[in-house]
C-alpha cells in the first residue's frame, strides 16, 4: 500500500471526529442554557429516579458468547491472507481454507452441542 | 521511508500521545471500566503506529484481536467479577507504594530497552522493501505451510472446546 492510501485511511476517523464534535458544538450552541435546579436535573417524563448502583453484575453466561466470539476473531486472521491471496493460488488454496472452516464448523457445532448458544 | 516530512512528524506525535495517553489512563484511572477504554485507545494507537511503519497486517491484527478480542474479553471479565464500587474499582491507584515500585520497574525496563537499542549493531538490509505483506504471507500459508495452517484450525477447536467445558462448568454452578 502506498502512503497516499493511509491518508485516505485517516480521513475516515477525522471526519467522524470531527463531525461528532461539530454536531455536539452546535447543539450546546443553539440550545437554551436554564438554571440547574435540581427540578430541571430530574428525569423528564417517562424516567425513574434510579435506585440503588448503575452498574450491574452480568450474569456469566454471557462469558461464554465472548469466548466463542474470541476463537472466531483468531479464525479471521487466518482468513485475511487467504481471501487476499485467493485469486492468484486458486482451487488448492480454496479447498484448503474449505478444509480449515469445517475444522472450526466442528467446535462451533460442540458448542452447539453443548448448550454453549443457548440463553437460560 | 525516506525523510520525515511534516506530515510524518504529525501522524507520529499523535499516535504517540494516543499509546503514552492510553497506558497512563489505564494505571491512573479509577474506574477499571475507563481503564480499559484507556487500554483500548493504547492498542489503537499501537495499531497505527504499525500502519505508519507500512505493517498492514500487523496492524489489522493488532485491531483484530486486541481491540476486538483482548478487549472484549477482559470488559466480560471486569462485567463478571466486580466488587464494591465501580467509581472507585482501580485499587492500585490510590497505593503509593504500589505506584512506585510499578514505576520503578518501568523505568528499569524503559532503560534496559533502550540501551538494547543503543548498543546493538543494526544492520540495513540491502533487499528491496516488501510491498503487500499480506499477499506474500497467504501465498507462503496456503503453498509452503498448509499443515501449520490447518493445525492452526485444530488449536483454535481445542481453544474453543476448553473453554466451553470450563465456562459451562461455572455457569451450571450458578
Amino acid at each position: 500500500m502506498l502512503q497516499q492510501d493511509y491518508l485516505t485511511l485517516a480521513v475516515y476517523p477525522l471526519v467522524i471526529i470531527g463531525f461528532s464534535v461539530f454536531v455536539l458544538a452546535l447543539a450546546w450552541v443553539l440550545r437554551a442554557k436554564p438554571p440547574k435546579t435540581p427540578l430541571k436535573q430530574s428525569a423528564y417524563e417517562c424516567g425513574v429516579p434510579t435506585r440503588g448502583e448503575t452498574w450491574v453484575r452480568f450474569r456469566v453466561a454471557y462469558y461464554l458468547y465472548a469466548l466463542v466470539f474470541v476463537v472466531f476473531d483468531v479464525e479471521i486472521i487466518f482468513l485475511y491472507p487467504w481471501a487476499v491471496a485467493l485469486k492468484r493460488l486458486g482451487l488448492f488454496a480454496y479447498i484448503e481454507a474449505i478444509i480449515f472452516i469445517l475444522i472450526l464448523l466442528v467446535a462451533l457445532g460442540y458448542a452447539w452441542k453443548e448448550g454453549a448458544l443457548e440463553w437460560k | 521511508m525516506g525523510e520525515p516530512t511534516t506530515g510524518k512528524i504529525i501522524v507520529f506525535s499523535v499516535l504517540t500521545a494516543m499509546v503514552i495517553g492510553g497506558g497512563l489512563g489505564v494505571v491512573f484511572l479509577r474506574n477499571v471500566f475507563h481503564a480499559l477504554v484507556a487500554m483500548v485507545v493504547c492498542f489503537l494507537g499501537v495499531a497505527g503506529v504499525y500502519f505508519s511503519l507500512q505493517a498492514d497486517f500487523l496492524a489489522v491484527m493488532q485491531v483484530l484481536i486486541y481491540v476486538g478480542a483482548v478487549a472484549v474479553v477482559i470488559a466480560f471479565a471486569v462485567m463478571l467479577t466486580r466488587r464494591g464500587t465501580m467509581a472507585d474499582s482501580n485499587r492500585f491507584v490510590a497505593s503509593g507504594l504500589q505506584l512506585a515500585i510499578g514505576a520503578a520497574v518501568a523505568a528499569g525496563v524503559g532503560v534496559a530497552l533502550l540501551r538494547l537499542i543503543c548498543e546493538t549493531a543494526w544492520q540495513a538490509s540491502g533487499k528491496f522493501p516488501a510491498t503487500d505483506v499480506t499477499r506474500f504471507l497467504g501465498e507462503a500459508l496456503l503453498t509452503r505451510l498448509p499443515i501449520p495452517f490447518e493445525i492452526a484450525a485444530v488449536l483454535l477447536l481445542v481453544a474453543l472446546v476448553g473453554a466451553v467445558m470450563i465456562a459451562l462448568e461455572e455457569v451450571h454452578k450458578s
